[in-house]
């Protein structure tokens, strides 16, 4: 059998299958991004945040299961929340736990595995990829927001020198408050997260302009975001379908091959986090830790998403998050093999 | 040439989302899109169709209304409404975007087949038994058997892999209705066959992934053992180089085509098999066995009586 073999026949039908799968769940999150940039008021959001930053950390992990997102559509919601005022930290952590912290996924993840301990791998899935996520996000609130944010979405946070979300006036911005909130303060956000909520109260859009505005800013973000989901479907299906699977089978009995093959193989396959386990489910032969480094790092890490982070975050901070996921789930998974099989 | 140069700018983005929407509607209506998606997810993309129109009107409508700062205009790839106003000239970016949102889906589109080639389906490995099944029911919902109400299935030695039937029983089709009530197997359960549709010479119509579960599981063997059965699949050559034997092949999804798996069963042909062509979709009518493999499975085997070349179902994908 050939190791590698391409046909235009197979790479339209797994890239056509990817997109119309993933095109809905795309155009939802641009928007619900849409409906935040014109409707939610600059620091509505952090009025809920715990002053604590572990705490806001926490909390953020957990708002998937309120607000549910798979890691397509959670992109384009991060980006406006940070240009919204939302601590950049706290939006990391609900991107990254938000695809697998949701009824859905938990559900589902359970029943694909229905009768190879399914409680076990939901609760490690969901316990292992809330810890990441959070401890990522305390990593993120200690950096100044250009270490990790495009230059482009930092321009846009600088109080004072973006002029609103609504420009249907050239009215002078006012001086940015002080936050008070070390959650807030964390990322940065603070400046623009005053500035633009005394702007937003000032202007006082009409319903129809803000709802106009929403339909504009969502479709400037579906494009956005779907010529990153082209190019990632595109490699994905190459993967898909030119190389073949059987070449990992008997790196199964090693639990270090096992889960780096199996981390590789979400990393290319680029699943959606509603029908991974499926999949891993099938790998009977692979050690849990294994199936759960599937699992944990598909949903946070793939090709797709490699190029869907460009939107928000620099490639440094892109390398060393994969660098780090890839690790962290990775040493955890392996040990975790050790006593679980 | 300026004039047409901003006519573009404030459109193209509007353009691509009109055209994105032509193309799902398009799959959806022409009923292509039954060869990528299970039925779930059909609706939500006819509901992504409507709305692309609505989106892209708003796009048209807002973009003069919406004077844009210069740090949005940086914001992203340079794409969407932002530079849209009466002033915007267009960029080499914005026709970049253009071309790679649209080029790769134009041109996957434009082919032909909806299924996979063989050289795809032996990459991602044949599934031969119901080990290498998703844990999830199949799409005949065969009724569920029950080792603790089958005497003869107690006395045999338990299987360690139980496969994933249904827990409730299903329904018996149309079809089934005019059949006998409980066949000879037990009094307490149903022969599993009585629930498959029949073909119009009143075979059970069994599906790959049927035989799968069934040959893993002794307490449903005995339904099939012997019976002669219709089934419908594509042709694979078998890997030996056997002139007298082939796989019998559905692609069996989860959500899309891409996390879609071959089934396959084996069937061993009446005669020779030479101009049958690789994936062609064939008709098959022979009796079932089991039979335990090489590493002590069961495994369904069909020994054909008659093959026929037969059209593709409106279902190309089991799920």
């Amino acid at each position: 059998m050939a190791r590698f073999s391409f046909d235009p026949q197979d790479f339209s039908v797994s890239f056509l299958s990817i997109l119309f799968e993933g095109l809905p769940f795309l155009l939802l999150g641009a928007l619900v991004s849409g409906l935040i940039e014109a409707f939610v008021p600059a620091r509505w959001m952090t009025r809920f945040l715990p002053r604590s930053p572990l705490l806001a950390m926490l909390m953020s992990g957990l708002l998937g299961l309120i607000f549910p997102m798979c890691e397509c559509g959670v992109v384009p919601v991060i980006r406006r929340l940070i240009r919204k005022g939302l601590p950049a930290s706290c939006a990391v952590t609900y991107m990254l736990s938000a695809p697998v912290i949701s009824p859905v996924v938990l559900l589902s993840t359970y029943a694909a595995f229905n009768q190879q301990q399914p409680l076990r791998m939901m609760l490690f899935r969901a316990g292992l990829v809330y810890l990441v996520a959070v401890a990522v996000g305390l990593i993120v609130s200690r950096l100044r927001a250009e270490q990790f944010l495009d230059p482009k979405v930092v321009a846009q946070l600088a109080g004072g020198r973006r002029k609103n979300t609504f420009q249907l006036s050239r009215a002078p911005l006012p001086e940015a408050l002080p936050s008070t909130n070390p959650a807030v303060a964390d990322s940065g956000n603070a400046e623009a997260a005053q500035t633009l909520g005394e702007i937003e109260r000032e202007l006082e859009p009409t319903f129809l302009g803000r709802l106009r505005l929403a339909l504009s800013r969502g479709a400037a973000d579906f494009l956005d975001v779907a010529i990153f989901v082209v190019i990632g479907a595109a490699l994905t299906a190459v993967f898909n379908t030119s190389v073949p699977r059987e070449s990992i089978m008997p790196l199964a009995q090693n639990p270090w091959l096992a889960t780096g093959a199996m981390m590789g193989l979400s990393f290319s396959l680029a699943l959606c986090s509603t029908s991974d386990a499926f999949i891993a489910a099938t790998f009977t032969t692979f050690p849990f830790g294994a199936k759960l480094a599937f699992l944990t790092l598909g949903a946070m890490l793939d090709v797709k998403l490699i190029f869907l982070y460009r939107l928000v975050f620099r490639k440094r901070f892109i390398a060393l998050l994969a660098l780090g996921l890839v690790v962290v789930i990775g040493l955890v998974c392996v040990r975790l093999s050790a006593f679980l099989g | 040439m300026k004039t047409l140069n901003r006519i573009l700018a404030r459109t193209l983005p509007a353009i691509t989302l009109f055209s994105w929407s032509a193309m799902l509607l398009y799959f959806y209506f022409s009923g292509r899109l039954n060869h990528y998606l299970i039925d779930t997810y059909r609706p939500l993309v006819l509901a992504t169709g409507l709305l692309l129109p609505v989106v892209a009107l708003g796009l048209l409508f807002t973009a003069k209304g919406v004077v844009v700062a210069p740090e949005d205009e940086a914001d992203g790839m340079a794409f969407g409404v932002r530079g849209a106003g009466s002033d915007a000239k267009l960029r080499p970016g914005q026709i970049l975007a253009f071309l790679v949102l649209l080029l790769p889906l134009g041109a996957a589109a434009a082919v032909r087949t909806d299924s996979f080639s063989s050289r795809a389906i032996l990459n991602r490995g044949l599934v031969e038994n119901a080990a290498g099944m998703p844990q999830t029911s199949t799409s005949l919902t065969p009724p569920a058997p029950s080792a603790t109400k089958n005497p003869t299935a107690t006395a045999a030695a338990p299987s360690t892999t139980q496969p994933a039937t249904p827990l409730e029983p299903a329904l018996p089709t149309k079809d089934a209705q005019s059949a006998p009530p409980a066949a000879a197997v037990g009094a307490d359960r149903v022969d599993a066959t009585q629930y498959l549709r029949k073909s119009p010479e009143g075979l059970p119509i069994v599906e790959v992934v049927d035989l799968l579960f069934a040959a893993d599981d002794q307490s449903m063997r005995p339904d099939f053992e012997g019976k002669q059965v219709e089934m419908i699949g594509q042709f694979l050559p078998d890997r030996s180089g056997s002139k007298m034997k082939f796989q019998l092949v559905r692609m069996f999804m989860l959500c899309c085509a891409a996390d879609a798996r071959p089934v396959a069963v084996t069937i061993e042909a009446p005669g020779t098999l030479e101009g049958m062509t690789d994936m062609s979709w064939l008709k098959v009518i022979g009796k079932v066995s089991f039979r335990a493999g090489a590493d002590g499975r069961m495994t369904a085997v069909v020994q054909a009586e008659r093959i026929l070349p037969t059209t593709p179902p409106a279902e190309i994908m089991l799920y």
